[in-house]
């Protein structure tokens, strides 16, 4: 659905992907994993069009994304959850909602969407009227993944949803991916809280220094002494 | 950092620090406060003989301050959405008034003594012109000159704006020139309003008369006009007798409405008398260089204007109302404000032009913050100021909006120029430069990203100037603003109405 064919991306002069191939295919978790600085935003930065590769190709449905603007991108059904959620803070909890249908004008299925999310994360109901500023961490992660899905996204991209959260909302959040995933909804995942990524997900990409360097089912890379080592063993909690 | 700065903030917001930086505050400013106009004794002095001057300069310091204000809303909402001061949106509001001004010119109606006038509907008419060129121009200057220095740093995209500003100056100055063509031939009425001078201020055609609302409410008995004695008339303003129906306190900006008192007296045909009243007997004559400095007359001539209803057309001082009110401009005798004392009491005008004014920046303020609040648009618009790249996220086109938002703020400036023009009666291609001092300081002390602000901020401007025009000095006047500028940014950095944190839009 979703591929990724030797993206080189820079900041400047900093090369800050050397060559990412990467694929989602439909009804897939794929999460990416690394440390910090590995090039995990960065990667979805580049899919979402809001930095240019300076070569490779993305392809979603096999169709060329990297020259298209980033809301032309949405429109083609990749929306994203960013990091530090980005929530708009002067606006309600309705408002962000709505702006993340914005590329959408079928009013009925905007409050279908719009009631989806809030059965999805009832606090998000409770707190509709209110701004985004004064809600808690996890209630704006919650937004921010129920703004993403207002778009109604054929994939979805979560950069860091655990951060910064209490373990128990973090649980109740991977859940509700979990559930997302199985009401079809495609989710390209990147995650510093590896052990807990690749136990949901279907496949995993580990990446270090802005270069894919392990690949594999998420089973089998939680299980890989590598893996263990630099990604489990330091995040035990 | 954060805590650092909150503990910044807190001094700044304890009580302690407020009475410490208040005190040499108020003892600096009375201290040099005396040659830019602050003399309390003669200040309490000259409300208390006359005040009625007090409600008038507020009225026309709420005139003057809601067209400071729509401009005002312009900077405000491009400064909140890409942090960026337009330099170059004044300068659309005076192209607004030029835009105006020449798409009137089919409707123009001219008296034999050179006074022009348009029938009111012309003038709405031409509303559509100035406010669509505005927004034209606006998104046109976005595109041309900012878009592509979207990431670069704010200072060269600032240089950018300045330019944009003086390529702006130099069109209006190119317009100014039209008139020239009257020489090879075609006698267009719109060529002898903008003269041969294309520095020189044009006046605009009057659209509604000066007639005071309050005589139709409260009419008051005809009062025999004292003859005007050519030698004492300086001497003892009195002699300049109840100020009728054509009088006009010119303040707020003197040789503005000097223009259009002169324009207005030639144009009546009714013989007219215009008096220049000075204290000081002998009037200080501001000779302008217009092609140097056309802004200097503007600024210098603080004359005390009134104009009665004399049979005889007798011209004192060096008021030349014959030429239809540009040289005048240029000439205009700089009269101090003591002046306002010797004349009679000021009886208190409303015309039909304040309230058009202060009534079209009220409705323009309403619906631009209805559509901000509660259109698609709107929101998309605050999405944007608050994060580009979530907006982005979104699907937001980032690019339209901002191209939207300057359209918006290029139609109020246009909308401004066309009330400017009706309002003062002339304009000079330098008057962006002094609109768009004032009307971002409005948006700065209103709290920048406001619109609520920029509206208080640029009435609150408008009032300071017109008192200080009257009760302090007219050369200090921006002094005076900046110095609440000043003031305003020590003790509430985010302005009037700024909330900290950044909030915008």
């Amino acid at each position: 659905m979703l591929e990724l064919k030797n993206v080189h991306t820079y900041y400047g002069n900093i090369h800050a992907l050397k060559g990412i191939s990467l694929t989602v295919n439909e009804g897939e978790i794929v999460t990416l994993i690394g440390s910090n600085g590995a090039g995990k935003t960065t990667t979805l930065r580049t899919i979402q069009g809001l930095l240019r590769p300076r070569e490779g190709t993305i392809l979603l449905n096999g169709e060329a994304l990297e020259k298209l603007a980033p809301h032309v991108i949405v429109q083609r059904g990749i929306s994203q959850s960013p990091e530090g959620r980005l929530i708009f803070s002067n606006m309600t909890v309705r408002e962000n909602l709505e702006m993340g249908a914005y590329q959408r004008n079928d009013k009925d299925g905007i409050t279908r969407d719009m009631e989806y999310v809030y059965t999805l994360f009832p606090r998000l109901r409770e707190r509709m009227t209110q701004r985004g500023g004064t809600l808690s961490g996890g209630e704006q992660q919650m937004l921010s993944m129920g703004r993403a899905l207002m778009a109604r996204p054929r994939i979805m991209l979560l950069d860091e949803p655990s951060m910064g959260l209490a373990p128990i909302l973090v649980d109740q959040i991977f859940e509700i991916i979990k559930t997302l995933n199985k009401e079809g909804t495609t989710i390209l995942l990147v995650e510093q809280n590896a052990r807990l990524a690749l136990s949901i997900a279907h496949r995993g990409y580990v990446l270090e220094t802005g270069e894919i360097v392990l690949t594999g089912e998420g089973r089998s890379l939680l299980d890989n002494p590598e893996v263990k080592a630099a990604y489990l063993g330091e995040r035990a909690h | 950092m954060q805590t650092a700065a909150n503990s910044r903030a807190g001094l700044r917001q304890s009580p302690i620090w407020r009475i410490l930086l208040a005190i040499p505050i108020i003892y600096v400013v009375l201290l040099l406060g005396q040659p830019a106009g602050l003399d309390l004794p003669k200040i309490v002095d000259t409300i208390r003989n006359d005040p009625g001057i007090l409600l008038q300069q507020l009225i026309n310091g709420l005139a003057n301050g809601a067209i400071i204000a729509i401009i005002a809303l312009g900077y405000t909402l491009v400064y909140g959405i890409i942090e960026l001061v337009n330099f170059a949106n004044s300068d659309v509001f005076m192209l607004g008034t030029f835009t105006a001004l020449l798409s009137m010119s089919p409707f123009i109606i001219m008296s034999e003594n050179g006074g022009a006038s348009v029938p009111w509907w012309a003038a709405l008419i031409a509303f559509f012109p100035a406010m669509g060129i505005g927004a034209l121009l606006n998104v046109t200057i976005e595109r041309v000159a900012y878009r592509k220095l979207r990431n670069a740093p704010k200072l060269i995209v600032l240089i950018s704006a300045l330019g944009m500003s003086f390529i702006l100056q130099n069109i209006g100055l190119q317009l100014g020139s039209l008139g020239k063509l009257a020489q090879a031939g075609p006698q267009f009425s719109i060529f002898s309003i903008l003269g041969s001078n294309n520095a020189a201020p044009k006046s605009f055609p009057s659209v509604f008369s000066n007639d005071n609302l309050l005589e139709y409410v409260f009419p008051s008995e005809p009062t025999p006009t004292p003859a005007a004695d050519a030698g004492g008339a300086a001497a003892a303003g009195a002699v300049a007798g109840e100020l009728s129906e054509d009088a006009v306190m010119a303040t707020a900006n003197a040789a503005i409405d000097a223009t259009m008192v002169a324009d207005e007296a030639t144009r009546a045909a009714a013989p007219t008398e215009v008096v220049a009243a000075d204290a000081e007997v002998t009037p200080e004559v501001a000779v302008a260089d217009a092609e140097a400095t056309p802004e200097a007359p503007v600024a210098d001539a603080a004359a005390e204007i009134v104009a009665t209803e004399e049979p005889t057309p007798d011209i004192i001082a060096t008021m030349n109302a014959e030429n239809g009110g540009q040289d005048v401009m240029a000439e205009a005798p700089a009269a101090t404000n003591e002046a306002g004392q010797s004349i009679e009491r000021t009886k208190v005008r409303i015309t039909f032009k304040d309230l058009l004014v202060i009534s079209v920046a009220v409705v323009l303020m309403l619906v631009l913050r209805w559509f901000i609040a509660n259109t698609k648009m709107g929101k998309a618009m605050r999405a944007t100021a608050q994060n580009r790249d979530a907006a982005k996220i979104m699907g937001i086109d980032v690019d339209r909006v901002i191209a939207i938002t300057f359209a918006i703020g290029g139609a109020l400036a246009g909308a401004a120029g066309m009330m400017t023009g009706i309002y003062n009666g002339t304009f000079v291609f330098t008057m962006g430069f002094t609109a768009g001092l004032r009307s971002f300081t409005a948006a700065v002390l209103g709290g920048i990203g406001n619109i609520t602000g920029a509206a208080l901020g640029g009435i609150l401007i408008g009032i300071l100037a017109a008192f200080s025009d009257q009760f302090l000095s007219v050369r200090w006047t921006n002094a005076w603003i900046f110095l609440v500028l000043v003031l305003v940014m020590l003790f509430r950095p985010t302005g009037l109405l700024g909330k900290h944190g950044g909030e915008k839009a």
